[in-house]
């Protein structure tokens, strides 16, 4: 009888100790096991929610930059450009999966790696998109804001895909410096209004789908971790 | 195993005391970084005390990189480093320490690490105010709309940071009563009827990654005024209303010339069931030989037989058995029996005794040879001479076929010693016969008079 209740007593002695334990040491960060170890990178969960998040901030600004473009300087008629295909506006140096089957059958390797190489083709474009949307007179703040940010998330949105493609792939990719444009700048200013106005039109056009495309797949990546049966409605 | 305990408990609260005693002026700490929109965080560290001359550095890494140096000292205060958004990401987790640089050598601190979403606490709300909505009629509050902004403005997307809110407000009337709207996602609340008075409203939030509240916005005042008369009003209104409508019914309900056809237009009379060829007073004076002449007409009715001529005077018997047939306890089981199957049933005499409420038992004879009749035996004392029959012979007349009977009282000259107690027409006593499973209902009481039946008026 004194046995267990030493026993008993002793026992909770140990579990006191360790909540004071937790308490005492600065726990700066908690692991997803409540480890008392001080943890040092984030979790791959939380990390694809965090980069899923960012692509969707991404499209949605996206959208209502391209809003905020048509109203302001497309004429009304050709409004129903948004909904043609958008004339590719650069050729893409690597095929990227456009139909459902095609985007079901692909390994989350290939996801994440597609996800990578849109970011870093826009990054180049948008910059040059904000100098020529400078060059508006009346283009609105918003508009130039938007832009802007948009441009500086996708750098944003790019070191987040690269240290998820380490996490989950064990893949060391090298920062976007090294990576190669294939792009050719337009450099030469376009001679009329109206074509530029088209031009960049387009461009934002492309950029929303391309947003959207990122999107999905980041998307399919996280249903596909969480269960891999039921992803068919992307 | 005490001493066993004992060493565990003091082994426990020494390496307790060990880690508390690190955090003390020995070394400095980082003891709070925060950031206000997830782009641009700043660190304090404690530095020791007691020293002069004494200069920081902090360090940190991001992932397993080199160890870098804070980019700016300057902007976030003294001890502080501020990491600008060139430096600041949310991918990785950045571990720094501070390490002071002594005359003694350098000190370095603990390893501080943290996840920049994670200590996220922004600015309060910005922009409280509040819109007035429209004062309804005959209530005694307002409706308020109090609506803010989003704190963070350099924001290109609210939803870049998710925020949630939370209002408290209080009545000064009151001023220990803070109520709290929790829970917030939307940056406005309404309000609806607020009561009379001088109100307090302060808003605050947080990002939904963390728990960092942000602090109190500044408050605004709002003064509801209102009549609170209105409310008596309104209740006085009411009462005279009704009390009015009370007395205008009540006063054209006496009304003696209007009293029919008010009332007949509020309440119209529920017309009775009619047959045709029927007069109600055909059957409240007419002639059994009339009624049974209409009667007749109807399908399956049966002339009621009556039996004046069928009495017979039957001799009491000292013995359990009265009547001089063949009913005894088990024929009238028998009896019973046959008639309840043959709807016509002849006609037999019994006599029974029935106790009149005065206490007197009286001869009561009845010509029915329905099952309700019978049973006179539990009635029955030995020593009872047979009493004189009371002068009116109440019938307990039924018509075989029908489902109703009559209790038909012909003589009209009938008396009574004493009063019945029961000053009512009408004194039925239930009787209930041992052995049967029914119960009859008979008027012992010489009362004549006639309990008509049911007539209806053809409208």
């Amino acid at each position: 009888m004194n046995r267990v209740k030493v026993l008993q007593a002793w026992l909770w002695c140990v579990s006191l100790w360790s909540c004071w334990l937790s308490h005492a040491i600065p726990l700066d960060c908690k692991d997803e096991t409540g480890s008392l170890i001080q943890c040092t990178s984030i979790s791959q969960e939380k990390l694809l929610d965090r980069v899923i998040q960012h692509a969707e901030l991404i499209y949605r600004v996206s959208e209502e930059s391209c809003t905020l473009f048509e109203d302001m300087f497309v004429p009304y008629p050709l409004h129903a450009l948004r909904n043609q295909g958008g004339t590719v506006w650069h050729t893409k140096p690597f095929p990227i999966p456009g139909s459902k089957t095609e985007i079901q059958q692909i390994s989350d390797k290939w996801l994440l790696h597609s996800v990578l190489m849109l970011v870093q083709s826009w990054m180049e474009p948008l910059i040059y998109l904000q100098t020529t949307l400078n060059r508006y007179d009346d283009a609105p703040d918003a508009l130039l804001n938007k832009t802007k940010w948009v441009s500086d998330k996708l750098l944003s949105l790019e070191q987040g895909v690269v240290v998820l493609i380490r996490k989950m792939l064990d893949e060391g990719i090298l920062t976007p410096s090294v990576f190669e444009h294939t792009l050719t700048p337009y450099d030469e200013p376009s001679p009329e209004v109206l074509e530029s106005i088209l031009r960049d039109y387009n461009l934002l056009i492309c950029f929303k789908k391309d947003a959207h495309k990122m999107e999905t797949f980041l998307k399919l990546l996280k249903c596909r971790q969480s269960n891999k049966l039921s992803c068919l409605s992307y | 195993m005490l001493c066993f305990l004992l060493l565990t408990l003091h082994w426990m609260t020494v390496t307790v005391a060990l880690q508390s005693s690190r955090e003390d002026d020995k070394r400095p700490y980082i003891y709070r970084c925060r950031s206000p929109n997830m782009e641009i965080f700043t660190c304090w560290w404690r530095p020791i005390a007691n020293q002069d001359n004494v200069t920081y550095t902090l360090l940190y890494t991001t992932g397993e990189r080199t160890p870098r140096e804070c980019p700016d000292y300057v902007s976030g205060g003294i001890n502080s480093c501020f990491f600008d958004a060139k430096h600041t990401q949310v991918w990785e987790m950045y571990c720094m320490n501070v390490t002071a640089h002594t005359h003694t050598g350098p000190i370095t601190s603990q390893k501080h690490c943290l996840d920049v979403v994670d200590i996220v606490e922004t600015d309060p709300p910005s922009n409280l105010t509040y819109v007035m909505l429209n004062e309804s009629i005959g209530e005694v509050g307002r409706s308020v709309l109090v609506s803010w902004l989003h704190p963070v403005k350099s924001l290109v997307h609210e939803e870049q940071i998710m925020l949630v809110y939370e209002l408290r407000y209080r009545n000064l009337a009151q001023p220990d009563n803070w109520r709290v709207m929790e829970r917030l996602r939307e940056p406005h609340v309404e309000f609806l009827d607020l009561p009379v008075g001088r109100y307090e409203f302060s808003v605050r939030c947080r990002s939904t990654s963390n728990k960092h509240w942000s602090v109190w916005s500044e408050s605004i005042f709002i003064t509801i005024s209102g009549s609170a008369l209105s409310d008596r009003m309104l209740a006085l209104i009411l009462v005279t209303g009704i009390a009015i409508m009370i007395f205008v019914f009540i006063s054209l309900g006496n009304i003696p010339r209007g009293k029919g056809r008010i009332k007949s237009f509020l309440l119209p009379a529920i017309p009775k069931p009619c047959i045709p060829g029927l007069e109600s007073a055909l059957l409240k004076k007419g002639k059994i030989d009339e009624i049974d002449q209409h009667f007749s007409s109807f399908h399956s009715y049966k002339s009621p037989q009556y039996c004046t001529e069928t009495w017979y005077q039957v001799s009491v018997d000292t013995g359990p058995a009265v009547t001089p047939s063949s009913i005894q306890s088990d024929g009238i089981q028998e009896d019973v029996l046959i008639t309840l199957i043959t709807p016509i049933v002849p006609i037999r005499p019994i006599t029974q005794y029935v106790t009149c409420p005065d206490g007197q038992q009286s001869v009561q004879t009845s010509c029915t040879p329905m099952p309700y009749v019978r049973g006179p035996a539990p009635y029955f004392k030995e020593d009872m001479p047979p009493p004189e029959p009371c002068p009116a012979h109440p019938e307990l007349v039924s018509v075989p076929g029908m489902d109703y009977s009559m209790i038909l009282t012909p003589a009209p000259n009938c008396e009574e010693d004493t009063p019945p107690p029961d000053p009512g027409p009408v004194q039925p006593e239930l009787l209930s016969v041992p052995g049967m499973d029914y119960r009859m209902i008979l008027n012992p009481t010489p009362y004549c008079e006639r309990r008509p039946l049911r007539t209806s008026t053809c409208v």
